[in-house]
C-alpha cells in the first residue's frame, strides 16, 4: 500500500500570489537590513587596499619619526658640549652646558676673590711681573691673570695661544683685584698692617722665565692642594725677608716674629740666616 | 549564494536582508509546502492560498527566527496550523451530501455520481486514477491528528521527533497515531490490495 501512496504524483502550486510573496520579502528586507555605524563604515572602508597602504606609510613614517627624536635626545648629552655640529642640531642643549661651564667657573673666581677679602694672603699681583720694567701697559699685567689670579707667564712672540674658556666679564672682575686694591696689597701687609718699602726699592725679579713661571705655578696648585693656607700662597721669601728686616729695624717685634714663622713654615735654612741678622735676632730674642 | 546551503543559514542571510536568500527557501520548500497543504485539506484553491499565507507568515516572522530551530519544523508548524484552521472552519460549514442533487434540481446527478467508483476502471491507467482517488478520500477520512501525523511521516518522510515538535505532542503519541491511521487506511483500501499490488 505505501508504494501506492509513495506513486501519488505531486501536483506544482501555481505562480498566483508569488509576486506578492516575493514584494512583500523584499519589503520586509529591507526593513531588516541592519544600517551600518559609522565605526562599521570606517573599518569596511580600511579595509580596502589603499587605504591599508595609507596606513601602514602613516605608521611607518611617524615611527620613524618618533624614533629619530629620541636618537637626538639619547645622543645630545653624551657627546661634548663644545662640538660644533652638535651645537648645529640641538642648540638647546648646548646652550645649557655653556652656560654650566661659566658657573662652574665664577666659584672659583669667587674663592679667589674671598681669599684677598678674608685677610689671608691675596694671590700676590706683584709677583705677577706687573713691574713696569717690562715696559707693557698697566692693563697688560692684569690680562696675564688667569681666572684664579695666578700668573701666567706671557706667551712667546709667535707662539699659539691656547683658547680661554669662556668666563664671563663679571667673573674676571671678581676674581681680579683692582689696581687700587694692588697697589694697597703691595705697600701695606694685610696682617701685620706694616708698610711695605715701595716696589722700586728693591729690585724687582727679573721677569721669570717661561719654565719657572710654570714650576712656581705648578708648585702653588699642589701646595693649594695640602690644604695649607700659608703655604698655599706664594710669597717670595726674598720679599718676606724684607719684610721681616724692615720691622726688625722698626723694632715691631710682634710683626717679626709672625713673619719669621712664615718663613720657617717655608724654608728652614732660610730661617736660620734671618735668625742671624743682627735686628731679627733681638727681636727673637725678646 | 549556493543553493546547497542549509536552510537555517538562508534565514539567518535573509534576516539579515538578503532577498535572494528567501528567494532560495522559497524555491526550495514551496512545493512540498503545497502539496502537505493540498492533501490536508483536499482542495487547490484552499491549498495554494494556505501556502501563500504560510509563507507569508515565514515572512512576518522573520526578525523572530533563531537560528537553533529547525527551519522545516517552523514550517510546516505554520502550514500544519493554518490547515487545522481552516479545517475547523470547514467544519462550521454545511457540508454538501454526496447523494443530494448538486444544483437543487433532480435532473441534475449527485456528488457521488462525479466522483469515480472503482467498478468504473477497466483498464489499468483508469484502475491507478481511482486507486489514487480513493486513496485521497481515505486520507480525508482520517481524523486531523491522523492526518497530519500520516502525510508527514509518509510524504514528507519527517522522522517521529519532528513530527512531535510540530505536532506539539509527545513523540509517543504521534507514534500511536500514526498506527492507528495506518490501520483505518488499511482497512478503506482493503478492497483495492490487488489493483495495488498490480500498480507499478
Amino acid at each position: 500500500m505505501r508504494t501506492v501512496w509513495r506513486a501519488m504524483r505531486d501536483e506544482e502550486p501555481s505562480d498566483r500570489g508569488l509576486a506578492d510573496l516575493l514584494a512583500a520579502a523584499r519589503a520586509k528586507a529591507e526593513t531588516m537590513q541592519v544600517q551600518p555605524t559609522l565605526w562599521q563604515r570606517l573599518v569596511a572602508g580600511l579595509r580596502h587596499p589603499p587605504a591599508l597602504a595609507l596606513a601602514t606609510v602613516v605608521v611607518l613614517v611617524g615611527g620613524a619619526v618618533i624614533l629619530g627624536r629620541r636618537g637626538v635626545e639619547v645622543s645630545a648629552p653624551a657627546r661634548s658640549p663644545g662640538a660644533a655640529d652638535h651645537a648645529q642640531v640641538v642648540p638647546r642643549q648646548l646652550a645649557r652646558p655653556a652656560v654650566a661651564e661659566e658657573e662652574s667657573l665664577a666659584p672659583v673666581a669667587g674663592r679667589a676673590a674671598a681669599g684677598t677679602e678674608d685677610g689671608s694672603l691675596a694671590p700676590v699681583a706683584g709677583v705677577v711681573s706687573t713691574s713696569p720694567s717690562d715696559g707693557s701697559p698697566p692693563g697688560a699685567g692684569m690680562a696675564k691673570l688667569d681666572t684664579a689670579g695666578r700668573s701666567r707667564a706671557p706667551a712667546p712672540a709667535g707662539a699659539a695661544v691656547p683658547p680661554r674658556p669662556s668666563t664671563s666679564q663679571a667673573d674676571l672682575r671678581g676674581a681680579r683685584p683692582s689696581r687700587a686694591d694692588r697697589d694697597r696689597v703691595s705697600d701695606v701687609d694685610d696682617r701685620t698692617g706694616a708698610i711695605r718699602p715701595p716696589r722700586s726699592e728693591p729690585p724687582a725679579p727679573p721677569p721669570p722665565e717661561v719654565d719657572e713661571s710654570a714650576k712656581t705655578r705648578e708648585r702653588t696648585i699642589a701646595l693649594a692642594s695640602q690644604h695649607d693656607p700659608a703655604s698655599a700662597t706664594p710669597v717670595p721669601l726674598a720679599q718676606l725677608y724684607q719684610q721681616c728686616e724692615s720691622a726688625a729695624r722698626r723694632g715691631d717685634c710682634v710683626a717679626v716674629r709672625l713673619m719669621v714663622g712664615r718663613i720657617a713654615k717655608t724654608d728652614r735654612s732660610y730661617r736660620a740666616r734671618v735668625a742671624k741678622d743682627s735686628p731679627v735676632a733681638k727681636c727673637l730674642a725678646e | 549564494m549556493s543553493t546547497d546551503d542549509a536552510d537555517e543559514d538562508l534565514m539567518v542571510r535573509y534576516q539579515r536582508g538578503e532577498v535572494r536568500a528567501f528567494e532560495v527557501l522559497l524555491a526550495r520548500h514551496r512545493k512540498p509546502v503545497f502539496n502537505f497543504i493540498l492533501r490536508f485539506v483536499g482542495d487547490k484553491e484552499t491549498a495554494e492560498d494556505l501556502l501563500q499565507e504560510a509563507f507569508m507568515r515565514v515572512i512576518k516572522g522573520a526578525e523572530a527566527y533563531k537560528r537553533q530551530a529547525k527551519f522545516t519544523t517552523w514550517l510546516y508548524t505554520i502550514a500544519r496550523n493554518l490547515c487545522v484552521d481552516q479545517t475547523r472552519r470547514r467544519k462550521h460549514r454545511k457540508h454538501a451530501s454526496l447523494d443530494a442533487p448538486m444544483d437543487g434540481s433532480d435532473d441534475s446527478g449527485t456528488l457521488l455520481d462525479v466522483i469515480p467508483s472503482s467498478e468504473m476502471a477497466s483498464d489499468r491507467q483508469s484502475a491507478n486514477k481511482q486507486l489514487h482517488a480513493t486513496m485521497q478520500r481515505a486520507i480525508h477520512a482520517l481524523s486531523e491528528e491522523q492526518r497530519e501525523v500520516f502525510l508527514m511521516r509518509e510524504f514528507l518522510d519527517m522522522p517521529f521527533k519532528q513530527i512531535a515538535d510540530v505536532v506539539g505532542v509527545p513523540e509517543n503519541t504521534v507514534k500511536s497515531r500514526m498506527r492507528y491511521a495506518l490501520e483505518k487506511l488499511r482497512l478503506e483500501l482493503d478492497e483495492y490490495k490487488d489493483v495495488a499490488k498490480a500498480a507499478p
